[in-house]
């Protein structure tokens, strides 16, 4: 469960990244389906990341000599990842609630004070739920490292890729 | 310590023909590095330039409408285009009642950069169908971008040439966003004389409200959304340059024939939810019709000198007296 819902937590992450790689880059007014595009660019370079970590975890824990007990301390590493991007995933959706549906001036102090900040935490908070799942488990280190670092890389990847240039 | 923005010192341009100028790389790096702003001077030093030392006007525009286009994602995400219309429409409307502009309600953005604000208005079609909307600009670059967009969308406006201080172009009413702080001293009293003209009834123009916060959000805001190191760079100048309320104020006394105000002035608003606020100038006659259109919430968010305010309403009182 922990990791299916870290997954689901990475998926959405890649949509917003690439979103994000593209914003910015296009000054035209009317462009929500270029940023669906931006978002489904986001998704298709999160994916093979997500992937790869899956696999390295699927990896760990076939190589191990008790499965079950490898299987509980992945998914011990999960739960300590997930208790640190929980709480920063419900400040991002209180923000961009209040950003999407308040009026415009509650929409600036969610970004003021929420979503401005919040991008500028993402990478440290990122970091963090890495280190925290590592902790104390060698096992989960490589998952998490590589889970990290594909998180990481979505939106530069997509901006070098599809927005190097204005659109 | 001067505070410098490195866009206003890498284009320049003979103000009478409006010619551009060759501009000296190593004169805006001295500049910058005299003002004590290092991170400006590298900024600048790494700018591209020909053999003699002037900056590539090519590479230049290029990178100005770079920066500009992420700065549009800033104005979208403050929703200036909701803030702007919530003053234009009610100023519109009072306008249209008093019957007092000659010919089509004309709104003209001034220094409009890549022309979002008009755009924006063109796009969501607020303001109604009789009102003509043009942006003016000095920089060829981002005018010609500004109409390209434009064009891109088929929005119903323009975009042409032109400086601040000689304005070529007459309106009902002139709006700004993110210009005043850039002139200073006589200059910015310059820029409010040149509007007021007999055909305009109010100006409006939005800046970074001069808040000790703001500095700090500009920084933040600007690290967490723009990637141009010269985009972040002037940013935050943006905001430490800002204008206080009453700077704005004396300096909007110089249109002649408008009272000057201030929506949402410091101590009236929430500074986490008003990063930019307008000095707005109005003809007297307007004023009440105004206030009455905006309603008391709004209204009571709009603050000129009492000095200013007792002169419209003596006038006022004296006229109905007299009718
Ligand atoms: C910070 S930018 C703001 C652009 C736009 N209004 C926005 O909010 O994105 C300032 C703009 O003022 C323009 N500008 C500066 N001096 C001017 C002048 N004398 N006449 C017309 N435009 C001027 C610059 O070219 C630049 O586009």
């Amino acid at each position: 469960m922990n990791a299916f819902l870290l997954a689901a937590l990475a998926l959405v992450d890649a949509a917003f990244a690439g979103f994000r790689a593209y914003t910015g880059r296009d000054g035209r007014i009317r462009k929500t389906r270029r940023a669906l595009l931006a978002a489904r660019r986001g998704l298709a370079v999160g994916v093979p990341g997500l992937l790869l970590s899956t696999a390295v975890a699927v990896s760990l824990l076939f190589g191990a000599a008790d499965r079950v007990a490898r299987y509980a301390e992945l998914d011990a590493a999960a739960h300590r990842m997930l208790l640190c991007y929980a709480p920063y995933a419900a400040v991002v959706v209180l923000s961009l609630a209040c950003y999407l549906w308040g009026p415009f001036r509650a929409g600036t102090l969610a970004v003021v004070v929420g979503l401005g900040p919040l991008t500028l935490l993402r990478p440290l908070v990122v970091l963090a739920g890495a280190l925290a799942a590592a902790w104390g488990s060698l096992p989960a280190a490589p998952v998490s490292a590589v889970a990290a670092v594909g998180v990481l890389l979505v939106e530069p990847a997509v901006h070098r890729r599809w927005y190097a240039e204005p659109v | 310590m001067q505070l410098l923005e490195i866009s206003d010192l890498v284009v320049d341009h003979d103000p009478g023909t409006r010619e551009r100028l060759p501009v000296r790389r190593g004169d805006v790096v001295a500049r910058l590095t005299a003002a004590g702003d290092r991170s400006g001077a590298r900024i600048a030093a790494g700018l591209a330039c020909d053999d003699a030392g002037h900056l590539d006007p090519l590479a230049v525009d290029r990178r100005l409408v770079a920066v500009h286009t992420e700065l549009q994602r800033l104005s979208e995400e403050l929703r200036l285009g909701d803030r702007i219309a919530e003053l234009l429409g009610p100023l519109l409307a009072v306008i249209r009642a008093a019957g007092s502009a000659d010919g089509p309600l004309r709104v003209v953005d001034v220094g409009c950069g890549l022309g979002y604000l008009v755009r924006w208005l063109a796009a969501s079609g607020v303001l109604g169908p009789d009102v003509d909307l043009v942006g003016v600009d000095f920089n060829a670059a981002l005018v010609r971008e500004a109409e390209r967009l434009a064009r891109a969308e088929g929005l119903p406006c323009r975009f042409v040439r032109g400086d601040a201080f000689a304005l070529d172009e007459p309106a009902t009413v002139y709006v700004s966003t993110g210009v005043l702080h850039h002139f200073r001293g006589s200059d910015l009293d310059a820029f409010f004389a040149a509007q007021a003209t007999r055909g305009t009834a109010a100006f409006c123009h939005f800046d970074i409200a001069a808040t000790g916060l703001a500095p700090i959000g500009a920084w933040v805001f600007h690290r967490a959304r723009m990637r141009d190191p010269l985009g972040r760079h002037d940013g935050v100048m943006s905001a430490r340059r800002a204008h206080d309320d009453d700077t704005l104020l004396t300096a909007a006394a110089h249109a002649d024939g408008l009272v000057p105000l201030m929506y949402e002035p410091r101590g009236r608003s929430n500074p986490f939810c008003t990063t930019l606020r307008p000095v707005i100038g109005v003809r007297p006659e307007l004023l009440s019709p105004l206030r009455a259109a905006l309603g008391p919430g709004p209204s009571g968010r709009l603050v000129g000198r009492a000095d200013a305010e007792a002169a419209v309403r003596r006038e006022a009182s004296a006229g109905g007296g007299a009718g």
